[in-house]
Formats: C-alpha cells, sequence, structure tokens
C-alpha cells in the first residue's frame, strides 16, 4: 500500500532532507572557514619566515611539541585550520610542527573544552582525558610523519628557503647575504623602513597590507571551498542513507567498540564543538574508551577535512595520515579504556 | 569577476535563509550570530574581489598605453653602439616573461611589478636586477595559490565555480525540508536497539544506571541540584517548546524523582516495528548546533486502547509518568500513561533547541 508513494515521494523528499543537512553543515562551516583563511592570509602578510625560523627549535621533538601547543591560542575548527597549517608550512614551519598544530588545533582550545566539559555533566574528566589523548596522538603522528616524509608533501610548496637550498640551478655569484635580503618577507623589509616614513604613507601602507590579507584569504576561500562543498555533501549523504544503527551492533568487544565510534566521527563530520554532546549521547552503549575514540579522531579527520587535506597534500601523505591517526586513537582509545573504564 | 559573483551568491543566500526566517530549520539560532559574522566577512571580501578587478582593469589599459610608448622608444633608442643595450635586453626579457605570467593567470600585481622593475633596471646593474626579480616571481606565485598554473586549470576552475554554485542554489531554490519520521527511518534508529535514546542525551542514565565514573561526585550533586531544583518542586510538569530539552533530560535522568507525577508534552508520533499496541513514541527532533547533529528526543506513551496514530501524526499528550520493561529493549523505560491527548497541527516550527 506505501510502496507506489514511496516510489515517487520517499526519494524527493530524501533529497530535500539530505538538503537541509547538507546546508546546516555548510553554514556551520564557512564562518569558520572564512575565519581561516582571513588568519592564513595575515601569517602571509605579517609573519615573516625569519621571526618563525627564530623561534621555531630546531629539535624536532621540541618543534612537534610547540606545534602541538599553539592550538590553545587559535580557536579553529577542522575546516579552518586546513588552509592556517597550509601557509604556515609556506612560512617554513617544519612539517611536524605544522601537523601537531593541525591536529590539535580544533580539539585543544577553550571553546571545544567547556562544550566537552558541559555535554559530560559538568566533569572535567572527560576534557582531560580528551586534551591528554588528542596531544599524545597528534605528538607521535607528527614525529613519525616527519621522519617518513623528509620532503614537504604540499601540492604547492613556495617556501623560499629551502627550494633555493634545494635548487641545483641556484644563481652563482649570490653571496649568502643578498640570498637572504631577498628572503626577507615584505613586512619586515617595511619595519625597517617604517620610521622615515610619514605618518600618512605608514598607514597607507597598513591598509595595503590588509587588501592584501583579503587577497589571498578570497584566493584560500575558493581553493578550500569545493572540498567543503563537496565533503559536506558526502557527510549528509552518509548520514541520510546509511543507518548508523546497524555500526552500533557491531560494537561488543572494546577494539570494534573504539573502530566503530572512529568510523562514526568519520562518517558524521560533526563540528569539534558539538561532537562532545553527541558523544555523551552514546553513553548508554559505549564506555569511555570508545568515547574517548570518538572525541578524539572526529576533529582531527573526517570527511570534510579529507578532501581538504587532499586538495592540500599529496595522495600519499594524507593517507599516511589518516591511517596513522587511526591506529593511534585506537592504542589511546584501548589505554584509556584501561585505566578509566 | 566570477569570483565576486559567487561571493555575492553566498551573501545572498544567507540573506535570504534569515530574512524568509528559515534560518533555524538549519541551525540552532543561538548560533545566528555564526551567519551575521558569515555574511559581514564575505561582504568584506566582496569589495577587496570588486576593487581587484577594477585595479586589475585599470592596469591593463595602462600596461597597453605604456607598452605603445615604449615601442616607440624602443624604436628610437634601437640605434647600435648604445651602452644600455643589454640592460635594455633584459628588460625586455622581463616583459616577454611577464606576459607570460599573464597569460596563464591575470596578474593583479603585474603592474605594480613591472613598475618596480623598472624602478631596478634604471638604477641598479643588470647583475643585481635577476635575483631580486626572482624573489619577485615568487611573491608573484604566493598571490595566486588559489588557481595553478597551465591550460587544464581553466576546466579545473570552472569546475569549482560549478561546485561553489551548487549550495547557493539549493539554499535559495530548493524548500526547506523538515525532518519527521521518516529521517528517524532514514538515520536507521530501528528500535531493538537503543538508538532512539542513542541520540537522547537523557537516555543513558536511566537506561544504564551505573554512569557515575562519568560524573565525579561533587559534579553529580551539582548538576543534580541545579536541574532538578527547576523542575521537581511543580507537581505538574508542562514542557514548552523552550524547556522540551531540558526537561526530557531531568526526567531521564532522575526518573524516581518524577513516578506518578502528571507530565504533557507536544510531538510528532512515531510507530517503531517493535512497539506494540497502542504504544507509541512521541517525538520531536532536537538541534544541538544544526541540523546536521539534531537527533529525536522524547519518550514511550501508552495511549487508551484503540487509538490510532499515523507517524508525524501531532499530538499533546498529558498522562502520568511510570516505567516498564520493555521488552524489545529487555529494559525498563519510562513510559507515560496518557490519561488525555488531542491532536494538534504541527507547529511551525517543529524542532527544540538545546540552550546552555
Amino acid at each position: 500500500m506505501l510502496i507506489p508513494i514511496d516510489w515517487q515521494v520517499a526519494p524527493v523528499k530524501a533529497f530535500y532532507q539530505l538538503n537541509t543537512i547538507f546546508l546546516s553543515m555548510i553554514m556551520e562551516a564557512i564562518p569558520f572557514v572564512l575565519v581561516g583563511v582571513l588568519i592564513s592570509g595575515i601569517i602571509q602578510s605579517f609573519i615573516s619566515e625569519r621571526w618563525i625560523a627564530r623561534i621555531m627549535p630546531k629539535n624536532r621533538i621540541l618543534s612537534t611539541l610547540l606545534g602541538a601547543s599553539i592550538g590553545v591560542f587559535f580557536p579553529s575548527c577542522e575546516c579552518g585550520i586546513v588552509p592556517i597549517t597550509k601557509r604556515l608550512l609556506n612560512k617554513g614551519v617544519p612539517l611536524q610542527a605544522g601537523i601537531g598544530f593541525m591536529l590539535t588545533g580544533p580539539i585543544i582550545n577553550p571553546i571545544v573544552l567547556f562544550a566537552t566539559y558541559i555535554a559530560f555533566g559538568n566533569d572535567w574528566k572527560m576534557v582531560f582525558i580528551r586534551c591528554g589523548m588528542a596531544f599524545v596522538v597528534a605528538v607521535c603522528v607528527s614525529i613519525i610523519l616527519s621522519l617518513l616524509f623528509p620532503e614537504m608533501p604540499l601540492k604547492e610548496y613556495t617556501f623560499q628557503g629551502s627550494r633555493r637550498a634545494s635548487s641545483a640551478e641556484s644563481e652563482a655569484g649570490i653571496s649568502a647575504e643578498s640570498e637572504t635580503a631577498c628572503t626577507i618577507d615584505p613586512a619586515v623589509q617595511e619595519e625597517a623602513k617604517a620610521p622615515k616614513l610619514p605618518a600618512g604613507v605608514k598607514a597607507r601602507r597598513i591598509l595595503d597590507q590588509l587588501y592584501q590579507v583579503c587577497l589571498h584569504g578570497i584566493d584560500e576561500f575558493f581553493s578550500v571551498g569545493k572540498y567543503l562543498v563537496i565533503g559536506a555533501f558526502i557527510a549528509a549523504s552518509m548520514q541520510t542513507f546509511i543507518p548508523t544503527s546497524y555500526l552500533m551492533k557491531l560494537g561488543n568487544t572494546p577494539l570494534m567498540a573504539s573502530l566503530i565510534m572512529i568510523a562514526l566521527a568519520f562518517i558524521m563530520s560533526l563540528c569539534s564543538e558539538a561532537d562532545a554532546f553527541i558523544a555523551s549521547s552514546f553513553r548508554s552503549t559505549f564506555s569511555v574508551g570508545p568515547l574517548s575514540a570518538f572525541l578524539v579522531f572526529g576533529p582531527m579527520i573526517d570527511i570534510k577535512n579529507t578532501l581538504m587535506l587532499l586538495g592540500t597534500f599529496h595522495k600519499r601523505f594524507v593517507f599516511a595520515l589518516i591511517g596513522f591517526v587511526t591506529i593511534f586513537t585506537l592504542i589511546g582509545s584501548l589505554v584509556v579504556g584501561r585505566l578509566f573504564g | 569577476m566570477k569570483r565576486f559573483v559567487i561571493m555575492l551568491g553566498f551573501i545572498m543566500m544567507f540573506v535570504y535563509i534569515r530574512v524568509e526566517g528559515n534560518l533555524n530549520m538549519y541551525i540552532n539560532t543561538r548560533y545566528s550570530y555564526l551567519s551575521v559574522m558569515t555574511i559581514s566577512i564575505l561582504s568584506l571580501l566582496c569589495v577587496v574581489e570588486f576593487i581587484r578587478v577594477f585595479r586589475e582593469e585599470r592596469a591593463e589599459e595602462k600596461r597597453k598605453e605604456a607598452k605603445a610608448a615604449e615601442r616607440e622608444v624602443g624604436e628610437v633608442l634601437g640605434a647600435p653602439g648604445l651602452p644600455d643595450s643589454k640592460e635594455l635586453h633584459n628588460r625586455s626579457g622581463i616583459h616577454a616573461e611577464l606576459d607570460n605570467h599573464r597569460a596563464h593567470h591575470h596578474g593583479h600585481e603585474d603592474h605594480a611589478y613591472r613598475e618596480r622593475e623598472d624602478r631596478i633596471a634604471q638604477h641598479d646593474h643588470a647583475h643585481d636586477h635577476d635575483p631580486i626579480h626572482h624573489s619577485h616571481g615568487h611573491d608573484h606565485d604566493h598571490g595566486h595559490d588559489g588557481h595553478s598554473h597551465g591550460n587544464t586549470t581553466r576546466l579545473q576552475r570552472a569546475f569549482t565555480y560549478l561546485i561553489l554554485c551548487f549550495p547557493i542554489y539549493t539554499g535559495i531554490f530548493l524548500p526547506v525540508q523538515t525532518l519527521d519520521s521518516s529521517f528517524v527511518k532514514a538515520k536507521g534508529f530501528s528500535f531493538p536497539n537503543l538508538d532512539t535514546s542513542a541520540n537522547n542525551p537523557g537516555n543513558h542514565q536511566f537506561l544504564r544506571p551505573d554512569t557515575s565514573i562519568f560524573y565525579g561526585k561533587d559534579g553529580y550533586d551539582k548538576l543534580k541540584k541545579k536541574e532538578l531544583t527547576e523542575f521537581a518542586g511543580k507537581s505538574e510538569i508542562h514542557l514548552t517548546d523552550e524547556d522540551y530539552l531540558k526537561g526530557m533530560e531531568v526526567l531521564y535522568n532522575f526518573p524516581g524523582e518524577f513516578m506518578g507525577k502528571t507530565v504533557s508534552f507536544d510531538g510528532f508520533a512515531y510507530k517503531g516495528e517493535q512497539v506494540e499496541g497502542n504504544h507509541y513514541f512521541v517525538f520531536r527532533f532536537g538541534f544541538i548546533h544544526c541540523a546536521a547533529d539534531s537527533g529525536v528526543f522524547g519518550m514511550l506513551v501508552d495511549f487508551p486502547k484503540g487509538t490510532v496514530l499515523k507517524d508525524d501524526d501531532w499530538v499533546h499528550v498529558t498522562g502520568t509518568l511510570s516505567s516498564e520493561l520493555y521488552q524489545p529493549f529487555k529494559q525498563t523505560l519510562p513510559v507515560l500513561e496518557a490519561t488525555s491527548w488531542s491532536r494538534m497541527d504541527a507547529p511551525k516550527n517543529p524542532y527544540v533547541y538545546r540552550s546552555f
């Protein structure tokens, strides 16, 4: 009796519902992407390679730790952070620090941690578990990846220092000084000249730099935007057509339960501010271990940002990244399950 | 210009959805500031993009003029034995390269660079010129990370624009579809599992009460006090749109406190396959942030004998809270024994939102 109606109406309705989910994802992600691309533009225009080289520890582990910690100051979500990371890497930030930042940024920031605190019944325990596990996973993954990929796996790598050093046809007859002089960021040159200039010219320069920030932002928005749209569409389709309940039936052992929560986090592609509430609703089904897997994996990797990553990094690197994040999240969640479950 | 149009399109979509009052169909309006933020940032970028296009066009004109003028000069200076001929050669080489760049992507900064190049060429020796030019070349690349080079990108760029137009089109022209019982099914919340309740932050406490591991003793007590005092004092609990989610959470968290009390709320009926007789679930979709993280929140209701409801029939139910061992779940669930109920029209806004 219902079948004829289903055939005609249901697919259209399902598509409209899919579209509603899709648009809500877009509407929630775009503001963060816009902020992300503007920050990326600001980094491009106002932060010099030299400054980064000065503050960045040479030691691999120290630089990873630094990278994994600065997320505290960038309240960003997983969509906005990809363009920022790309820009930082292009400014000479070493791979391990950049990836450390990219992985922890969406988790270790005040807004997300506060949301987690609220979602889990005003308790700090889950906040600490989430925070600590994310940090450890990010540090391990970053160090391993930096060892596996000595060459920057960016699709477009424009950091001049390394390119010049590596390029065999570096121009003969240029002294070391002139080379550094060339690589100085325009902002630094401007700074050096600034005292001589009248205030009006100085203001004009800053205005011009802000104009450049916006131009970079636009470029970045268009290079990242399409991945966001495709990713959100796939995630919305998954939510509409894949009955997530079938997954839950499989979660008998701790390992399977963690794997299922990782799969759910990937498919649902939730914003890292909202995912704690969803995680807390799974408390009846899963224990602390699998929940921590969900809370740590989701902000690091999901459908939306996988596509963005594929647009920014080489394929091999993205798959390695996803693989290692999965492995370490699994291990981490099993350990957490043992300690706190 | 296409970029300008697309960004304008996004602004229009956001404004349209706000003006139509449909924002709450997509996101929790507590987060409406996000859409304001989007509109303002995009407007700024639109203005900048417009300036860029304008400047580019002006630069194009100037360059044409300059080129024409240069050709004249070149003809005059073309005489042999000129000391600067090497430099001149160098300069024309750069122009050729710049033209090349332009062919690939409409370089808006070309003009500025060329001016600088010219200045440098006039003052400096030709040897110094080269590395500096090189570094400018890099800067130039920076500015155009967005679109890479080569002929294939024409297609790629068209593809990008097409994809970005898609949400603008669906946002403005496709109707908003509210989530209803069919989406409960689509999401696969079948009832033998706990999955209907899986998206309900309230259920867990009742279904598996030993969740004290999640709460420090103090935190648990504090929470209990804060939320309980809001509802426990009342003998009758009428859940409104505003306190629906909070109320449900409390009812599920502390069912013991509310047994035998009168509870009333609105929702749509949902007949799970396993629900027997006159048992229906009465649900509402609740948003945490947006439609993507929404879930169903509600309660199993024991309607009077002979009640026939279809999925998505909206009802107002009043009843006494009790609990029963619910076989399909093999667990004790809170159940509302309906004392009275009435059909109602679907509310204009079927959703309830989480307030923090």
